[in-house]
Parts: C-alpha cells; structure tokens; sequence
C-alpha cells in the first residue's frame, strides 16, 4: 500500500498531525504542478517487491530482440 | 492554539444529531407546501419524475454518490470560507479543511470500478479541494459580510412564505377565505460574494463535462438560478444599510477528471423584471402540482427523457405500466423522499 493510501485509509483518530496533512496537501500540489507543466501525473503505486519481480519475470515474453520475426507480406 | 494543534475529532464528533424536518406537504395529502429549487425542477421537467422522486421517494445507488460528494464539497469549502473570514492563512485553513474532510468521509469509499465512483470518491474529492482552493486563493469575489450580523454570507439558508399558496390550503372563516398555509420557498445558498461592486450569489457545480460556453448555458435561463437570485435579494432584503441588489449567481464548476481537476466560472444575471415573470409563472406550476395531487395522477413528460444527460428513470419509462413497478423495485431503492425542509 502506499503512502497516501494508508494516510487516507487511516482511521481519524491514528492520523499524525500535521504530518499526514503535509504529505497528502504535497502531494496533490506536485501532481497538479506536474499536470500544468504537461507532464502525465505519476500515481502513487506501491513499490515492486522482490517476489513480485519474480512473478513478473516468470510473465515476460521470451522473445528476443535479435530473434528473427515472421512477416507475412501482402 | 493553533488551528493544526488542535484534538483530532473522530467521525462520530462530526456527525451532527439528526434532526427531524417537518413534512413538505399538507397533512394527510401528497399537496407540496414547501418547494426547494429541486422539487420545483423535477415538477418542470416531469411530472412522473417528480412523483417517482419527491413522493414515492426512489433513489438510485449512483445518484447518491453524486449527493454525497456534492455535499462533501460544499462543507469543505463552507468551513474554508468561515476559517479565512476568521483570519486563518490559506495554508492553515487548507489543512484544517483537508483534516476534517477526511475524518468526516472516513468509510465512505465508492467503488471506484463504477463510473460514478471513478471520479467521485475521496481521493478525487481531497484532489478538488486542495485545487480549487489553491486556484481562488486570492480570489476578486469575496465573502459578503452581513450588516446585521457582521457574519460572513456562508451557506445561508433561506425559507420564506409566498403570498399564494394551495387551495386545499384555503378555508372559509366568517365567510372569509383564509389561506393556512403559504406555499414557501426554501434552500441554502452556498456563498454571497461581492464582486465588481456588486452581490453575486456563489454556486459550487462538480462535473465531469467540460465547462465550456455550452456548459454555461444551462444556466440561463434556470430555475435554480433564477431561484436562488430571487432568495438572497429576500435574505438579505433586511440589511442595513442596504446592499446594492443581487445581480445574479456565480458558477463555480469544478470538473472533475481522472488525472486533475480544473476549475472554471460562469456569471449568469437575472433583472429584477424576469425574476418577477419566474415567480407569476411558478403560481402555475404549483397549480398544476396540487392538480396532480388531488387527482393522484403525474403524467408523463416524454419530451424531457433526454435531457439533462438522459432521466435516470428512462428505462424505467421504456417499460410497459404493467411491469414498471416491478422494475422500479429492482433497479431502485425506496428510501426516505427528499425533503426541502431537511435542515443542513
């Protein structure tokens, strides 16, 4: 889970203030920055663990750039 | 104590007591005596619409996210307004409204797989805060302070008696007709701004169209407008000294995107002469609203199925009368009818 999710999951009463404010305030403030400046705004995403690379290594096509490929001409 | 040092108060502080409203109609009738810029809407656009809505009192899933976060809004902004008119910086005002809109939303979570949830729920809506306050944080349109109360004009609610009303309101009295109940008009106006010298009532709108000259133009001609014109002139008609006349509403339109939100605004002014015309016409409609209720039929207005980005009730039109309840029952849930007295 990310930062700002778990800031926005948290319950009222575990919220650290003004902290947590500070962090979900920026971080809505450098999104809109980065709009205006015609950047695509980054989400928030949760860091890629270990295991999850593993997964993601085992999905990747195995296709290599220097395989030859098959066209069909027309 | 600083505004940010203040105790966290949980969900269940924030939640005010319910109050119960009185009922907008007549006793033992379905006759409306209290009108808001809702009902009065849904009667003009269709009778069979406002029957569905006002008096059986069906409500959609979707529809009460769009409420929800309407409401979130407008109270975010409200206490902004309030804070910044108390002296607080727009950063410590911003925070104080970030905080307390997250504690008062906590467990209020959309599905964000739907559309309505996609760009309604509480990260977009923390999102279009922060945004729109930033944006307007020197703002050329600023809070009215009212001369009776030196308060600042914010989320006023207004509820005043018309000098008509039904006729099953109407009872003879020494040969006399005496009329009981008066029809009245009642809401709340978000803001009361000055603006180039002159009263503007502030309207906050979240879309998700873009708010171009298009977008605009709904407004004018508009009910709830041309309403809400009307209802501050009669607000703060009581003022001393007088303020100059309100010219008309400010549109605030928030749209809302999945990535960002932008913020635009509309000027839309009402005469003196046409919100005189918009009150001789409305003795019409509410004749013909009390004419519904007596003979316990709303017809349908099938001219009005499109509009407003289609009437969420058209499928349930497309059905045939025999089977429509049916579907009523699937597709909607029945819960308490809106209530124009239902204080804020």
């Amino acid at each position: 889970m990310s930062t700002i999710d778990e800031i926005m999951n948290k319950p009222p009463n575990d919220l650290v203030v003004p902290d947590d404010i500070d962090i979900l305030v920026a971080y809505h403030r450098n999104n809109r920055a980065r709009v205006e400046a015609g950047e695509k705004p980054k989400k928030d995403r949760p860091k890629i663990t270990v295991d999850m690379s593993s997964i993601i290594q085992q999905i990747k096509p195995t296709a290599t750039p220097d395989k030859p490929k098959f066209v069909r001409r027309v | 104590m600083s505004i940010l040092n203040q105790p966290i108060k949980s969900a269940m502080d924030l939640e005010p007591p319910p109050i119960e409203a009185p009922s907008p109609f007549l006793p033992n009738s379905n006759i409306q005596y209290a009108w808001d810029a809702t009902s009065i809407s849904y009667l003009k656009q269709c009778p069979r619409l406002y029957k569905y809505i006002m008096i059986d009192g069906w409500q959609s899933e979707g529809e009460s996210i769009h409420i929800r976060f309407g409401q979130e809004v407008h109270t975010s902004l409200q206490m902004y307004q309030l804070l910044r008119t108390d002296g607080a910086s727009h950063d410590d005002a911003v925070h104080d409204v970030v905080l307390d809109t997250l504690c008062r939303t906590y467990g209020w979570n959309p599905d964000t797989e739907t559309r309505p949830g996609k760009y309604k729920n509480r990260n977009t809506l923390i999102r279009a805060i922060v945004d729109y306050l930033d944006k307007y944080e020197e703002d050329p349109a600023t809070t009215y302070i009212r001369a009776s109360t030196g308060t600042a004009a914010v989320e006023l609610s207004f509820r005043f008696e018309l000098d008509f009303g039904p006729r099953a309101a109407v009872s003879t009295r020494d040969g006399e007709d005496v009329l009981f109940q008066p029809y009245v008009l009642c809401g709340h106006l978000d803001r009361v701004v000055e603006f180039s010298d002159c009263l503007y009532v502030m309207d906050y709108k979240t879309t998700t169209s873009t708010p171009g000259p298009y977008y605009f133009d709904q407004y004018d001609p508009n009910n709830q407008m041309t309403l809400y014109t009307f209802a501050a002139g009669q607000v703060l008609e009581d003022e001393n000294p007088k303020p100059s006349p309100v010219k008309g509403v400010i549109i605030e339109a928030i749209q809302l995107m999945v990535d960002e939100t932008r913020s635009t605004r509309g000027v839309t002014q009402r005469s003196q002469g046409r919100l005189t015309e918009w009150l001789g016409d409305l003795e019409y409609w509410l004749g013909m609203a009390e004419y519904y209720a007596e003979v316990g039929y709303w017809p349908h207005n099938d001219t009005a199925c499109d509009k407003f980005g289609g009437c969420r009730f058209r499928e349930i039109c497309q059905k045939d009368p025999s089977v429509r309840e049916k579907f009523l029952e699937s597709s909607f849930k029945r819960g308490t009818p809106w209530n124009p007295l239902q204080p804020r």
